[in-house]
């Protein structure tokens, strides 16, 4: 299956539509995947991730727009039809079947030969380090277990693309990193196609090649991660990936010099977006420094020592407040006055009434 | 937690197989070997005569067309009940309960006013004839197959079957790999469900078989008719063996 004379990217997508009754789940959605590349789509929920994999996947069927799968036509294609296996959120093992039997059903319902089917299952729990366990039954598994299981299922006869659907989240936390791990290094060795969808901004900036960021069923960003974290495109994007402050200012429009009016202090704008009026400014926490000649003069409310970093609350004359990361040493306490600052290009400028995530 | 070790436990279900089970059956095999009394009951004679009528070739042919009764409204109600257990079990919990109460609505009205009912609706032709016993003996138990084959394809939840369709198999392939194997002990249950109590049947028998269909149960009552009670016992034993032979080789069968 793994084709490389197939011409074309493992999956795209051109304008999917998908309402359900009156109320639009994906709205207009365009995506390329290249042919061993790791997309990451994250979005809250209800934002349409989880339709949009089942639209690749073919579970679902779009209202309007194509599915391309390898350069083929794939809108209206059957799922077992489709190259491509999801791993299932709930794992979705077959309960009557032990290990082998499970990964071993995709070849099963091929036709492959027993003989072969022994071999690849074989090869296929080595890859997620399962190979002792080909005869257990899957009660008797842990969640890891089976979401490794899982995954050498959907793995098992080389599909072009692997969709996730939220696989960490039935998880402990500290089992999430060690899967991750494995994700990546199975990928880099088969050279296989992710589309990963996840709710987690953590593992959507670890794993992603490529991250999409979808709210209400659009498409917000797509871009590489330092992009979407850096140079968010909109107010949604900038404080669903990560802690951002929203600053009240306004934009002075002075003609090739514009600024930005915060706390009665004029700061110059290169290259944001071109809006006019009443915004909101965007600082990351770990982006404000403190100094004798910030913008804005503030007090020390709280301070936390985090070990690698230093938390500090900080509240403005009006009462706002503003977190504040402060890598390496911290001379201040709580109850000094200090002046923030940051670089100009660390400043995200949005129209006052953009939706930003809770 | 209760213990297994904790005996006193099984008490009232051990006199209760005993007082109303085991009793009976023995009081049934005892009769079937005694003599008949023409005016009822039976003459405390050790007799072969009713266990002589219960070998022959007219009673073993009541028993076949019993068997084959059975088998065929339990293979009539597994493909009946099949496409509704898939159906009920895609909708909302809610609307799932709804539905299950409508379709078991019927045995909440008299058995003989349905039966009736059925008179009315089957075509002249058909009455007194094996298949319209068949097909109004289905509907009277299509809940008792469906209601265990609900609850399987609950446990059996729908992301199993999108997995498998995902994997590469085609909806017939997924139906015989999956959802089958998983819902197989439901339909081990509703077949148990029917089964038995329809090898036993006669009010339904009596009344659509227009009394040309005989098969054990309308033997049975016609013998207390006639007076012939040690017959009717052996003819209720054989039914009893039939019906545990299975039981106890899937009993035997799960212990390996």
């Amino acid at each position: 299956m793994s084709g490389e004379s197939q011409p074309g990217p493992a999956v795209e997508l051109r304008g999917i539509h998908k309402q359900y009754g009156t109320r639009p789940i994906l709205d207009g959605i365009d995506l390329s995947i290249a042919r061993g590349e790791v997309l990451v789509l994250v979005g809250p929920s209800g934002s349409g991730k989880s339709t949009l994999l089942k639209i690749v996947s073919g579970i679902e069927t779009p209202d309007r727009g194509e599915v391309w799968l390898s350069g083929r036509e794939s809108t209206s294609l059957p799922p077992y039809r489709r190259p491509v296996h999801t791993v299932f959120q709930n794992y979705a093992l077959f309960p009557h079947l032990n290990v082998a039997a499970n990964v071993a059903f995709p070849l099963t319902v091929a036709g492959v030969s027993a003989a072969e089917q022994q071999t690849r299952v074989a090869t296929a729990l080595g890859w997620v380090r399962m190979q002792n366990h080909a005869q257990r039954r899957i009660e008797s598994l842990s969640g890891g277990e089976r979401q490794r299981v899982a995954l050498a299922r959907a793995l098992v006869n080389e599909p072009q693309c692997v969709l996730l659907d939220e696989p960490l989240s039935a998880l402990d936390p500290h089992l999430r990193s060690a899967t991750l791990d494995l994700l990546e290094e199975i990928q880099a060795r088969l050279g296989v196609t992710y589309l990963y969808i996840t709710h987690d901004r953590d593992e959507a900036l670890r794993l992603g090649r490529r991250i999409g960021v979808l709210n209400h069923g659009r498409m917000e960003h797509l871009g590489p991660p330092e992009e979407i974290y850096r140079r968010p495109r909109t107010a949604f994007v900038a404080s669903f990936l990560g802690k951002i402050n929203w600053l009240a200012g306004e934009v002075l429009d002075n003609g090739p010099a514009r600024a930005v009016s915060l706390g009665g202090r004029a700061i110059p704008l290169n290259g944001q977006p071109a809006i006019a009026g009443p915004c909101k400014v965007g600082v990351r926490p770990e982006d404000v420094s403190l100094g004798a000649d910030g913008w804005l003069a503030a007090r020390v409310v709280s301070r936390q020592f985090a070990g690698e970093s230093t938390l500090l609350r900080v509240a403005r004359a009006g009462g706002t407040e503003v977190q504040v990361d402060q890598r390496g040493a911290c001379e201040v306490a709580v109850g000094d006055e200090v002046r923030l600052a940051w670089s100009t290009e660390a400043m995200h400028v949005f129209a006052a009434d953009a939706e930003a995530a809770p | 937690m209760i213990r297994a070790g904790n005996g006193w436990l099984a008490v009232p279900a051990v006199v209760y197989l005993a007082l109303l089970f085991a009793c009976p059956v023995a009081a049934v095999l005892m009769y079937s070997g005694l003599t008949r009394d023409f005016y009822g009951g039976v003459i405390w004679t050790p007799s072969a005569v009713a266990w002589q009528m219960a070998t022959d070739a007219i009673t073993l042919r009541i028993l076949a067309r019993t068997l084959l009764l059975a088998v065929g409204v339990t293979a009539l109600n597994l493909l009946i009940a099949y496409p509704c257990a898939a159906l009920l079990a895609r909708l909302p919990r809610d609307q799932r309960t709804m539905w299950v109460l409508v379709i078991s609505f019927p045995l909440m009205t008299s058995l003989l006013l349905r039966t009736y009912g059925w008179l009315n609706i089957l075509p002249l032709a058909w009455r007194g004839t094996l298949p319209a016993v068949a097909l109004v003996l289905a509907c009277n138990y299509l809940p008792f197959m469906l209601l265990p084959l609900v609850k399987a394809y609950e446990r059996a939840d729908g992301t199993l079957l999108s997995a498998a369709l995902d994997l590469g198999a085609t909806p017939w392939q997924a139906f015989w790999r999956v959802t089958l194997p998983i819902t197989k002990s439901g339909a081990i249950s509703g077949a148990m469900l029917v089964f038995i109590p329809v090898t036993g049947e006669y009010l339904i028998p009596h009344f659509i078989g227009d009394g040309k269909v005989s098969v054990v149960g309308t033997v049975v009552m016609s013998s207390f008719d006639h007076r012939n009670w040690p017959y009717a016992a052996a003819c209720a034993a054989w039914l009893a063996a039939i019906i545990l032979v299975p039981i106890v080789v899937s009993l035997v069968r799960k212990k390996d």
